[in-house]
């Protein structure tokens, strides 16, 4: 991947990526330390890109080895646990939210927020088929090739996560 | 499946967050170091791959990513004037991020303002007023082959000169541009890329002419870079040219066109000046020499050594006696034959040197400044003087082809 390349690929799917990244570790420095590790890996890696696929899947598939790799680390893992996560404040936000009755109205903004913070404590597995899907706008397809399981898994998955978000939703979101 | 649901679930999750610059930057600069690492193993791209490129840059001209420079109220706000910083925040601001590369370089034009009282440091006319109406861009300009630019601290930046400026359709590019309209610029480097904020009078009372930024190497507008054409009016690059000339057309809203404001405008610059041109590049008479008097053989020598260039070349911004030169790049490049050194412009020529105070006793080798527009010529005697002219090049002209506004002696001996 020459320089150009490389900038190409930042402009046009740094979004997704970092988005996903953000996400994924919840965590600004870890989320920043990945995205970076992510692209570098994908110039290392420039003799296998197959770049006619689709390279945001490729890119992803790349965060999610790295993500998986570190997380085996029991350092690491200490690491996360240390550190605050940036769903603090959603979390705020979702007790807060949780308190308000019915009546009171609940602006899209705090639906939203409702929503990431119900995201974030998936299981991670749920967690990442639902990231790819609605964030990542991956077919499914796509999402099994990316994450190397089978295609029902993920349909599978999917479903347990939104019966999951359904129910952790129901007083925000059809209350 | 319940749409609803999952549509609230794409929106609260829609990939918003971005990485921010000076990330995007350390993996750029991480995978460079990576690839020249690498550089044995360096394969072809695949087909799908030059292809994507390739759309992306359509000849030179590409669009490129925003992160990739400072914002220019960021650029602003390093150059200490906050409220020019928020006015480019502003909706006012009109971010336009083109990049074009020509010769060694690769040039960005950021964003560009046009507006009253924009900045902290507004700028005065000779008479203390303050200029409220200007015009504000910024630019980036980089090495194309991705080495740094030295900082704007570094000795080897006073060797770089770029000239940017804003020009204007059906007016000459090299009378009318940045250096005319009270113009100046600011520069500062980050990360090896040259930042340039500039100024001048607001051009967006010409919005309804063709607008354009130029941006080319040296210290004034290049001649040889770009093309006017006289009878269109209309200004381009020249293709020939195999150095620097980017040249963007500048987005204005044509609304803002204040042609009667234009007028009154461009005649105040006094440009169009009453120039007798019968009385250019006249032929002496035969007779005439220049004549040395025990006071002044020094100034008869510097007219003399000046004559034998009649009829070389004019080339402004420039001070070869053979190649090209402008006025002031003649005086000074004569000048400094005798070991006098002159800067190379008439204003800072004028603060040298001592008054004469009348025609009368203008001798040989004085310099002969004049006002509309700014000129300098050496007297040679008899009402004569020698200087470079635009379009005639190096040529004798009788003094008073245009109004003399000073004289000034450099030379004379007080004994």
């Amino acid at each position: 991947m020459t320089k150009q390349e490389l900038e190409m690929c930042i402009d046009k799917y740094g979004r997704d990526i970092y988005s996903f990244c953000k996400h994924l570790t919840n965590n600004t420095p870890e989320a920043d330390d990945l995205y970076q590790d992510t692209f570098l890996t994908a110039v290392k890696l420039k003799e296998q890109i197959e770049y006619a696929n689709n390279p945001k899947s490729y890119f992803l598939s790349i965060a999610l080895r790295i993500w998986n790799n570190k997380k085996r680390k029991f350092a690491w893992r200490k690491r996360i646990a240390d550190v605050q996560p940036i769903a603090d404040e959603r979390d705020a936000y979702m007790s807060k939210a949780a308190e308000l009755s019915p009546e009171e109205r609940i602006t899209n903004q705090e639906k939203a927020e409702a929503i990431r913070t119900a995201v974030n404590r998936l299981p991670e597995k749920l967690k990442i088929v639902v990231l790819l899907f609605y964030m990542e706008d991956l077919s499914t397809a796509q999402i099994a090739e990316t994450m190397n399981i089978p295609t029902g898994t993920v349909l599978s998955r999917l479903y347990q996560a939104r019966k999951t978000l359904k129910k952790d939703l129901e007083d925000i979101y059809y209350g | 499946m319940d749409k609803k649901f999952d549509d609230a679930l794409r929106h609260a999750l829609a990939p918003i967050d971005e990485a921010d610059r000076e990330l995007n930057q350390k993996i750029l600069n991480q995978a460079e170091e990576q690839s020249t690492m690498e550089k044995r193993m360096k394969r072809r791209l695949s087909a799908a791959a030059i292809i994507a490129v390739s759309v992306l840059s359509v000849s030179s001209v590409t669009v490129y990513a925003a992160w990739k420079y400072l914002p220019s109220s960021h650029v602003a706000e390093n150059m200490r004037d906050i409220k020019l910083a928020e006015a480019f925040s502003s909706e006012q601001a009109v971010s336009v991020h083109e990049t074009q590369s020509y010769g060694e370089y690769r040039v960005t034009l950021l964003s560009i303002i046009s507006g009253e009282l924009l900045s902290e440091h507004p700028r005065c006319s000779e008479n203390g007023a303050v200029i409220a109406d200007r015009t504000y861009a910024v630019i980036a300009i980089e090495r194309a082959d991705g080495e740094p630019l030295p900082d704007t601290s570094e000795e080897e930046y006073d060797k770089l000169d770029f000239f940017a400026s804003p020009l204007i359709g059906e007016y000459n590019p090299a009378f009318y541009n940045i250096a005319s309209m009270s113009g100046n610029y600011t520069d500062m480097t980050e990360d090896g890329i040259l930042y340039r904020l500039f100024e001048c009078d607001s051009i967006e009372m010409f919005a309804d002419h063709d607008l354009y930024l130029c941006v080319s190497e040296g210290m004034f507008y290049n001649t040889d870079a770009y093309c006017y054409d006289e009878l269109t009016g209309k200004i381009s690059r020249n293709e020939e040219y195999e150095g620097l000339n980017a040249l963007f057309k500048l987005p204005l809203d044509i609304s803002k066109a204040n042609p009667e404001k234009a007028a009154e405008y461009m005649a105040s610059l006094g440009l169009e000046s009453d120039i007798l041109t019968e009385k250019l590049n006249i032929v002496p008479e035969d007779s005439f020499e220049v004549k040395v008097t025990e006071d002044n053989k020094r100034g008869a020598e510097i007219a003399e050594y000046a004559l034998q260039f009649v009829g070389n070349p004019y080339g402004w911004g420039e001070d070869s006696l053979t190649e090209g030169t402008d006025s002031s790049g003649f005086a000074k490049s004569v000048y400094e034959y005798f070991g006098i050194s002159l800067p190379h412009n008439s204003n800072g020529q004028r603060e040298l040197g001592t008054k004469v105070d009348d025609l009368e006793n203008a001798k040989p080798g004085d310099l002969i400044f004049y006002d509309t527009p700014s000129h300098v010529a050496i007297y040679i005697g008899e009402g004569l003087v020698i200087h470079a002219m635009p379009e005639i090049g190096i040529c004798i002209s009788e003094m008073d082809f245009d109004e003399v506004s000073e004289i000034r002696n450099y030379v004379t001996e007080t004994k």
